[in-house]
């Protein structure tokens, strides 16, 4: 039983909990969206990333999984936006807000796309996805900062919700794209995507995924993008969504002393389930009672004191 | 467990071994069961599914179509580039297999109904031999087009003369059995003297028998599909209504299957897009 209260406000939205489902997982079905977003220590749930045309994604195998985490290569599988909008539709009963994931191919696309799933009332922020590492045209938006701050002064130019950028861990650059991103109008940041990947099989001489590359998440991701976070932290004043490898408590407390807002849970579900939001949120309440804090607010950035 | 949650069975289930076909026989004119090695460290339920990978090519669910200690069979119908393939494959030829996967039947005691419809017969198959075993009361309906896409033919009829099951084969056409699908004859048979009904076939099929045994309040289990990728309950390609058919099927009961709400109405495509059946 939680008896503090973990609430959180992130870029303009109320959360229940700092504790976000993270984009490419599962949040495909309007229906299954809304079901998670009512399951407990849920704060919010994020789509898969949407583009502005039906995309199928690569052919399997699309997944691998290690004794360390998961490689992926889905290759953004998507209906389109306006198919999108009729699965949001389905969303009913949604009790946590829903960040809408996007990505385009240039920021044309990019500001079209946000244009048309922005207008969704069941849309409650959205998240500029620059940075998938197995789809050429994506992956490379977010080593350019000031490509990344072209995007978002555009789209932000357009919708009155707030806007996230989902950065990738595959450049130097992060703080830079951050810095720009933030300067150009973004309202938070969310820190990382996966770790660009490769698995080869010994037995037939060659690369599993069909797609070649994948993105590395789980446990092995999590010391990278904690490094992340508490680098941007520094650096960037707006707020951030930690993401990468969390598995237990402990991590979520750690994502947010080193800077995060909140924290987005992906591979963990493949591990435990959905029912991982309660266990963290627990987790996270007693922890935050037992060092005699009151509120998430309190701890977000002190290992930087 | 791990210090990172990822089990040790998990991982097990998830590692592609790869295998040497042994053995493969030719069900109908585009049906082939292809027979392995068991890769498997642990028992699959029948209803549990393996995920065939066939390098350089794709990577599908199918389900588990016969099982012994030391064998491992699928049965696959041609009908797109990665089923065509892995028909076309011979003894000797390798190809990669994790599993086995998902959530299968329950089997329960006393007198049950197995209704199958063209390939969708494959997990029933080994449901069947697994019903006999524990001393199931099975009467199993077949339908299938015509005499030319039956499939277990010979081996079901072996074990309806032996008395184990009771068998009803039904074509379309009337080319082979009754002249009848397997909805026509399992709907005349279905009687509250059942305990449980398990389904596999078109979703046609499942959905009509579905109305039928929420009107007779009959308990059912009937084996879906979804558009497979991970297959581990991550990626979300597979869902139908708000579950999940790698993790949460690809089996689900008469209550889950009535929530699910779309079955023989609509699918999904690759990318998501939804797309009606009717």
């Amino acid at each position: 039983m939680r008896s503090l209260d973990l609430s959180v406000d992130i870029a303009g939205l109320s959360l229940k909990t700092p504790l976000i489902l993270a984009s490419g997982i599962l949040g495909l079905s309007g229906r299954l969206l809304a079901k998670i977003s009512r399951a407990e220590g849920v704060g919010a749930v994020t789509t898969k990333s949407i583009g502005l045309k039906p995309r199928d994604g690569y052919p399997n195998p699309t997944i691998i999984l290690l004794p360390y985490g998961l490689i992926n290569s889905m290759g953004l599988p998507n209906p389109g936006a306006e198919a999108f909008l009729k699965e949001l539709d389905e969303a009913e009963d949604l009790s946590s807000p829903l960040i809408a994931s996007f990505y385009g191919y240039s920021v044309d696309e990019i500001v079209e796309t946000a244009r048309i799933i922005a207008k969704h009332p069941r849309v409650s922020a959205l998240e500029l996805n620059v940075s998938c590492p197995h789809v050429s045209g994506v992956y490379e938006l977010g080593f350019k900062p000031e490509l990344v701050a072209e995007a978002v002064s555009k789209v932000k130019k357009i919708i009155d919700k707030p806007l996230f950028v989902k950065l990738s861990p595959n450049t130097h650059l992060i703080v830079d794209v951050a810095r720009a991103a933030a300067e150009a109008g973004a309202d938070g940041l969310t820190a990382i995507n996966t770790v660009k990947a490769l698995a080869i099989d010994t037995e037939l001489f060659r690369p599993i995924l069909s797609g070649v590359y994948g993105g590395l998440s789980g446990p092995a991701l999590k010391p990278i993008a904690l490094r992340c976070v508490y680098e941007i932290y520094k650096e960037v004043d707006i707020p951030i969504v930690g993401c990468g490898g969390v598995s237990n408590s402990l991590d979520v407390v750690e994502f947010i002393l080193a800077g995060a807002s909140a924290v987005a849970l992906g591979s963990v579900i493949a591990f435990k389930g959905v029912g991982v939001f309660r266990e963290l949120a627990e987790g996270l309440s007693s922890y935050l009672e037992r060092k005699g804090f009151r509120s998430v607010r309190e701890i977000v950035g002190l290992s930087h004191r | 467990m791990s210090v990172y949650h990822i089990d040790r069975s998990m991982l097990d289930r998830h590692r592609r071994r790869i295998v040497r076909i042994v053995r493969r026989v030719d069900e109908c004119l585009d049906t082939v069961s292809l027979y392995m090695h068991n890769p498997f460290s642990s028992d699959p339920i029948p209803g549990q599914f393996t995920m065939i990978w066939i390098p350089g090519v794709d990577e599908i669910p199918l389900s588990i179509s016969y099982m012994d200690s030391c064998i491992l069979g699928v049965t696959v119908r041609g009908v797109g580039e990665a089923t065509r393939i892995l028909c076309s494959l011979q003894p000797g030829d390798t190809i990669g297999v994790r599993g086995p996967l998902g959530r299968g039947f329950t089997i329960v005691k006393g007198r049950s109904l197995v209704v199958g419809g063209g390939v969708g017969v494959a997990p029933l198959r080994y449901l069947i031999y697994r019903l006999i075993d524990v001393g199931v009361d099975t009467y199993v309906v077949f339908g299938f087009r015509d005499k030319l896409h039956t499939i277990y033919l010979e081996e079901m009829e072996k074990l309806s003369v032996e008395g184990r099951i009771k068998l009803c084969i039904a074509t379309e056409d009337g080319s082979y059995g009754f002249k009848a699908t397997a909805y026509d004859i399992a709907s005349r048979i279905l009687d509250e003297s059942f305990d449980m009904v398990y389904v596999c076939g078109p979703e046609e099929l499942i959905r009509r028998i579905l109305v039928l045994c929420v009107e007779k309040d009959l308990p059912m289990e009937a084996s879906i599909e979804g558009y497979m990728k991970c297959g581990m309950g991550v990626c979300g390609s597979c869902v139908r209504g708000a579950y999940l058919v790698c993790r949460d099927g690809p089996v689900f009961d008469r209550d889950k299957l009535l929530e699910i709400g779309e079955i023989g109405l609509r699918r999904r495509r690759a990318s998501g897009t939804i797309e009606p059946l009717l």
